[in-house]
């Protein structure tokens, strides 16, 4: 077969470019380390990286709000036990008043340190958290107990804060309820409001026994309360950690997914270039030795 | 001896025509559309009556130009390339429908508005975090507006392709006209008449590269062509040729007609850039109804989830996104001016989220991602497919132009065989006319 002069140069111009544009596409690969550029290069792989970026978007917003909700229930914690401080605090002096020993007088003193008492419980349960709301408010947002000064004290509506958002369809409750925390007898009563009588009695003077003793019930009740409050936002605590651990694994093994669908096998690239850029000059040369051979050499 | 010399005048006339026609051939080896031209040499037949009876003849005469053509390969080579020129062209816009699908990051922007609502709904009474989701609710309609913008920009662009196709194609019909008349005047054989043959050819092949055409040739060599895909009159006959229109009704949809007198007949091009670029305006027609879609089911979503719900103040929420005119015009309503209107809860206070909780599910459960990565993977996965049928259609274009080439490109070492072989045939004939010369000489030199 005859192949005619502008054919073979044609052929040859085809075929050195399109040898040096899949050389520089592996080039490219090498450089930006990535197998795809463009979802048409891969539209199975672009399908899955496309899911991977939704997830991670979502795990990052997720590994947020476990990050937040981790902390209020720590600083939950952390105030709890201070309430419970106070309140063994206050059992002692109750008990204290309780002694037969005591006089009025020093009824008195106890009864101004159970005031005290009364005024740091308060300010515990109105403790701000690191996002400026009170720690144990309720979805209603304002103070989550307010001291009404006459003994009695006012809580919001108890709708519960809304759950944290943690993972797809999971959700956990950062916080409690200070209505839940001085709940005494299933909301007959309340610690606050117990602590301010027993004061009042005390202050009052004259037989008290009676005043105490019960108070001395409810108090224990109220650190029973305390003690279950405590349990159950560790416990919560302790699932974000769990699943904390389980998006951290879940977002290895995203990355690592993700690394196989786009990542460039860079050694197995750099052969292929290298065989590539072989294949190419062998070309080049062979092309210009029968370039150079023409009959119009010989013509004389 | 006079006769000697006039054989010999014979063949040095041929020779040199011979010699300047493989010239022409050297010269012409990188012209695109040029044949490879040959002479056809006969030998001067003489009359009867001659004195001598047993004569040696007249010589030689040239008697045509020969064109080495092949209309059979030039026939394939032409389907050829309009099945490639379909499906290249076509691939070209599937390319930029998934620029615009992927340019603005449309799914990303969604997925980044859904999850910053997941933010709020962890501490929902945060001015800061209420003001992260309404921005990200901004840049969502943006990136649809962008988006449906980079559409807009498509369908002027395959209305420029297509008036393009269309002029390009009535002027190749106007030059064929032209070609034709000159072929009819030209002698046969003559260098003018194989010079006409090769535009003829050069025009038919731009011609196959815009639509599918059949021809057919007269005994002189005037092209008669139709365009496959349309009935009535041939586009070019003798030297009438129609006109190629490009019209996008009000539907959005577009079509090819080409008019030749007063009847107008609608191209169904099956082949060349006509029809890969019917091809790409269906697909951005579709791909488009489908954004649409899904742009309308997104914004009415978040509108009814905020109807559904109450804002910081406690207020019954009011509608977040406003569309204008194409659905994938998105903005925030210009009502919706600050974070505190989104409606977060469903009367449970500032800090109740439920409403939120709400939107999450309906993200899950209608899954607008979803549905964009689809349009993006379908629109890469069709993409591929014809970048695939592309290789292969090359593969064969290819093929029919070595077989085209084959018979009738120059090759220079065959000129340069033909080129010694008409110097020897030329010196030879001179050395004739320089015998009969001196042969002559010998009668006129007797005294």
């Amino acid at each position: 077969m005859q192949i005619s002069t502008s054919q073979f140069y044609s052929n040859a111009s085809t075929r050195l470019s399109k040898m040096s544009e899949r050389a520089s596409e592996l080039q490219t690969q090498i450089s930006t380390g990535k197998k795809m550029l463009k979802p048409s290069d891969d539209p199975a792989a672009s399908q899955q990286l496309a899911e991977l970026d939704r997830r991670d978007a979502d795990a990052a917003v997720y590994g947020t709000n476990m990050t937040l909700a981790g902390s209020l229930l720590d600083q939950a914690g952390t105030v709890l036990g201070q309430i419970n401080t106070q309140l063994t605090r206050a059992l002692e002096l109750a008990t204290l008043a309780g002694n037969g020993t005591q006089t009025d007088a020093t009824r008195k003193i106890t009864a101004t340190e159970l005031t005290s008492i009364v005024g740091s419980l308060v300010s515990l349960a109105n403790t701000k958290n690191v996002r400026g709301q009170p720690l144990f408010g309720s979805a209603s947002g304002g103070l989550a107990v307010t001291d009404n000064k006459d003994g009695t004290f006012t809580f919001p509506p108890d709708v519960q804060v809304s759950e944290v958002p943690i993972a797809d369809g999971q959700s956990v409750q950062a916080t409690e309820s200070a209505k839940r925390i001085f709940d005494i007898g299933g909301g007959t009563d309340n610690t606050l409001a117990m602590l301010s009588k027993l004061a009042a009695a005390l202050n009052a003077g004259g037989d008290v026994s009676t005043t105490v003793s019960s108070s001395l019930d409810k108090l224990n009740d109220s650190i029973n309360q305390v003690a279950d409050v405590t349990a159950s936002v560790g416990a919560r605590g302790a699932r974000i950690d769990l699943q904390q651990q389980l998006l951290t694994t879940a977002n290895t093994d995203r990355t690592e997914l993700r690394g196989k669908l786009e990542q460039v096998d860079v050694t197995d690239a750099i052969v292929q270039l290298q065989q590539m850029m072989t294949a190419l000059s062998a070309s080049q040369a062979s092309f210009t030795k029968l370039a150079g051979l023409s009959l119009f050499d010989y013509l004389k | 001896m006079s006769d000697l010399l006039s054989i010999g005048a014979s063949g040095v006339r041929a020779y040199q025509t011979a010699l300047a026609t493989v010239g022409e051939n050297i010269a012409n080896v990188g012209s695109t559309g040029y044949t490879r031209r040959s002479v056809n040499l006969a030998e001067a037949v003489g009359g009867s009556g001659s004195v001598n009876q047993y004569g040696a003849g007249n010589g030689v005469v040239m008697t045509g130009i020969t064109r080495s053509s092949d209309v059979y390969s030039s026939v394939a080579l032409r389907s050829a390339t309009s099945d490639l020129s379909r499906t290249t062209k076509g691939a070209d816009w599937l390319d930029r429908i998934q620029g615009a699908l992927t340019g603005n990051a449309l799914t990303t922007r969604v997925t980044s508005f859904f999850a910053s609502a997941q933010s709020l709904a962890a501490e929902p009474n945060s001015t800061a975090l209420r003001g992260g989701m309404l921005s990200a609710a901004a840049s969502a309609g943006i990136a649809f507006t962008a988006t449906g913008k980079a559409f807009d920009q498509v369908d002027a662009d395959i209305d420029t392709a297509g008036n393009q196709a269309a002029q390009t194609l009535t002027s190749l019909g106007e030059s064929m006209t032209r070609i034709n008349e000159g072929i009819s005047r030209a002698l046969p054989g003559s260098t003018a008449a194989v010079q006409l043959m090769d535009q003829r050819d050069n025009i038919l092949s731009q011609m196959s590269e815009l639509a599918d055409v059949s021809t057919k040739m007269d005994a002189l060599g005037r092209a008669t062509v139709s365009l496959a895909g349309s009935s009535g009159p041939p586009f070019v006959q003798g030297i009438n040729s129609g006109m190629v229109s490009y019209n996008r009704d009000t539907n959005g949809k577009i079509s090819f007609s080409v008019t030749v007198g007063a009847v107008v007949n609608r191209i169904d091009a099956n082949g060349g850039a006509l029809a890969g670029i019917s091809d790409g305006a269906e697909r951005v027609a579709a791909v488009r109804q489908e954004l649409d879609a899904v742009a309308s089911g997104f914004v009415k979503a978040v509108n009814d989830n905020q109807l559904a719900g109450k804002d910081q103040s406690g207020a019954t929420g009011i509608a977040m996104l406003t569309t204008g005119t194409n659905p994938t015009d998105i903005s925030v309503s210009t009502q919706f001016t600050s974070g505190s209107q989104i409606a977060t809860g469903k009367g449970g206070g500032v800090r109740d989220a439920s409403n939120l909780a709400d939107l999450e599910a309906t993200r899950v459960s209608k899954g607008y991602e979803a549905s964009l990565t689809t349009l993006v993977t379908g629109n890469a996965t069709a993409y591929k497919q014809k970048n695939t049928i592309a290789d292969a259609q090359s593969a064969i274009r290819d093929g029919a132009a070595t077989a085209l080439s084959t018979a009738t490109g120059v090759n220079l070492d065959s000129e340069a065989v033909d080129l010694m072989r008409f110097q020897q045939a030329y010196a030879a004939s001179g050395r004739v006319i320089q015998i009969a010369r001196e042969t002559m000489q010998t009668i006129l030199d007797i005294r």
